[in-house]
């Protein structure tokens, strides 16, 4: 690739496409993380006789 | 194994567990490829020069803007026809994931436009039609968030996303049936593609390195998605759990 006069639209291209990537990526992970807190929390007020936890 | 074995949310995330890493992983080797291929082994071309990098990222998030609409409509007819569990939790964790590929496609498409047609933006049949695509995501996803009771909101949303898959084939074929600014089908045609090999094939890896991501991202979402329905159920057993005494009727009156 050779760096000519229209670099700078080349560059913000993929600029834009690396910051869509990772904003969906860390919106995701950050779900992620946000509901295992809020299942740890809900799981572990459960009757101890609860037969369905996660997993079971 | 049929499709409806996938009907249970447990064997889903054991699946999506297996299978996650391995999708991850392949993405990131078959996009590093396409990448360096895109960047040091492909040529410029004649007329545009090096803008044609640009290519290797915008065509790509038009096919999968595009693609992950298709399958959203494919949840939809499973959860309107088949009414099966899993389908409106693809569609709903497909519905950011769709926007954002699109958007990408927009900017990206924006940016090479103004070197190469000298403006940023045309209303021609291509460009608008994909902006409505955008616009439907941005929809759909502020209807799943509108309505609280997920059954119901997949129901809702079906039929919408339904309603704006006639937009699909338009953008498809927008370039032949309208004079546009926009180029027409130079990889999906009849009579085959009509791009130079050199820079087709890192074209279609980068498509191929990009598609495992999304399915990557899409896998996470669905996981998500899954927690939240048990988070809500057991916020609701929760609730039922402390409601007796505060909901029982007074005395003397019966339900």
């Amino acid at each position: 690739m050779v760096i000519d006069q229209h670099f700078g639209f080349i560059a913000f291209s993929w600029l834009a496409g690396i910051i869509g990537f990772a904003g969906i990526g860390l919106w995701i992970w950050r779900d992620r993380k946000a509901l295992d807190k809020q299942l740890d929390k809900l799981e572990a007020d459960l009757p101890a006789d609860a037969s369905n936890r996660r997993g079971g | 194994m049929g499709i409806l074995d996938y009907a249970n949310p447990t064997r889903v995330m054991r699946f999506s567990r297996v299978v996650k890493p391995w999708v991850a992983g392949l993405g990131a080797l078959v996009l590093a490829i396409g990448l360096y291929m895109a960047f040091f082994t492909a040529p410029a071309d004649y007329q545009q020069g090096e803008t044609i990098r640009i290519m290797y990222l915008h065509v790509p998030m038009a096919w999968l803007g595009m693609f992950a609409y298709a399958l959203m409509a494919l949840s939809a007819f499973g959860t309107l026809v088949f009414k099966h569990p899993m389908a409106d939790v693809s569609a709903k964790a497909m519905a950011p994931i769709g926007a954002t590929f699109t958007a990408i496609c927009l900017i990206t498409g924006s940016l090479w436009g103004k070197p190469m047609w000298n403006t940023w933006w045309v209303w021609d049949a291509r460009l608008t039609s994909v902006l409505i695509l955008f616009l439907v995501y941005l929809g759909i996803i502020a209807l799943w968030q509108a309505i609280e009771e997920p059954i119901k909101a997949g129901k809702v949303t079906a039929i919408i996303t339904l309603i704006g898959a006639i937009n699909l084939p338009i953008i498809k074929f927008s370039v032949d049936w309208w004079y546009t600014l926009h180029q027409p089908a130079s990889v999906f045609r009849l009579d085959g593609p009509t791009i130079y090999p050199a820079m087709l094939y890192p074209l279609l890896i980068c498509a191929v390195g990009f598609s495992l991501i999304f399915f990557w991202l899409h896998l996470m979402a669905m996981d998500n998605e899954l927690k939240r329905r048990r988070v809500r159920a057991l916020q609701m057993r929760a609730a039922r759990r402390a409601a007796p005494e505060s909901t029982a009727l007074p005395a003397g009156q019966t339900a």
